[in-house]
């Protein structure tokens, strides 16, 4: 089965809906690169690649202070992480449940710079949604691992 | 009644128990533990009446956590809250002896109508 460009939207809205009870919007466009922040869970079996969720530190930022119920300025590096890599984990599983099984969900990560240069490089995009919440935007986007040689980064996992 | 929420997310243990309360359960003594390993030694000590444990977490899973507690025969009421909820998984944690498995993103309805069949 394909996932289509829709299916991430549907999936993203979703979650931003209820998990922090927050519009999203589809919007055209990449999300921006300035210091966006990367939350990455990997998929490995019957597929194998992985789903990232590109977001701005504000956007970031504003999720932790609804989930923690703490002022925005207040969030932590440590909180900041764990609502990416839980929203990546909710993304992520819920992606997982359109692709081929049986498949692992691997535990969610929050990707360093050098992670990002490293590893998604060896991947192609399946497909890909940009979403805007208010003034921040963000990214879901569906990996597969590229067999044609590419760095083989999630052999241990 | 006693209900332990196991999940390495603290942001998780933070939406469950903020949905708890909302579904009408939040009188009830709320317990956390960031893992199946840790939750393992709570059951061990003092057995909850409820578990409500995310499956891939680090050190022990929740399968891996349902598991353990099936081999020693202990007798706890136990579900998952996960983002998967494929066949497989689902028949996996029946299989092993969990009661039910309610999906990420969840609503306070949806935990009112499955905890209402298990603890009323």
């Amino acid at each position: 089965m394909q996932v289509t460009e829709q299916d991430l939207c549907q999936i993203a809205e979703m979650v931003w809906t209820t998990v922090l009870g927050l519009d999203v919007a589809p919007t055209s466009g990449g999300a921006s690169e300035d210091g966006a922040l990367i939350g990455c869970v990997y998929i490995s079996g019957a597929f194998d690649g992985a789903v990232t969720l590109e977001s701005t530190p504000g956007m970031v930022r504003r999720a932790s202070s609804i989930l923690f119920g703490i002022p925005e300025e207040q969030a932590e590096d440590g909180e900041i992480r764990d609502t990416l890599g839980e929203l990546i984990n909710i993304i992520g599983g819920n992606i997982k449940g359109l692709l081929p099984e049986p498949s692992r969900l691997s535990v969610p990560e929050v990707l360093s710079g050098e992670q990002q240069r490293a590893d998604l490089p060896s991947r192609c995009t399946l497909s890909s949604a940009t979403f805007r919440c208010g003034a921040e935007t963000m990214r879901v986007t569906l990996h597969k691992r590229d067999d044609k040689g590419g760095a083989d980064a999630d052999s241990d996992r | 009644m006693r209900i332990l929420i196991v999940d390495d997310s603290r942001a998780m243990r933070t939406i469950v128990i903020r949905t708890l309360r909302q579904a009408g359960y939040g009188e009830h003594t709320l317990e956390e533990a960031i893992n199946g390993a840790e939750a393992l030694k709570v059951i061990e000590k003092d057995p909850p009446d409820l578990v409500l444990s995310d499956w891939n977490m680090p050190e022990m899973t929740g399968i891996q956590l349902l598991e353990e507690i099936a081999k020693r025969s202990i007798k706890v009421k136990f579900g998952f809250v996960t983002s998967e909820g494929s066949p497989e998984m689902r028949r996996r944690a029946m299989d092993t002896g969990a009661l039910f498995l309610i999906t990420k993103p969840f609503t306070p309805e949806s935990f009112q109508s499955t905890l209402k069949s298990v603890v009323g």
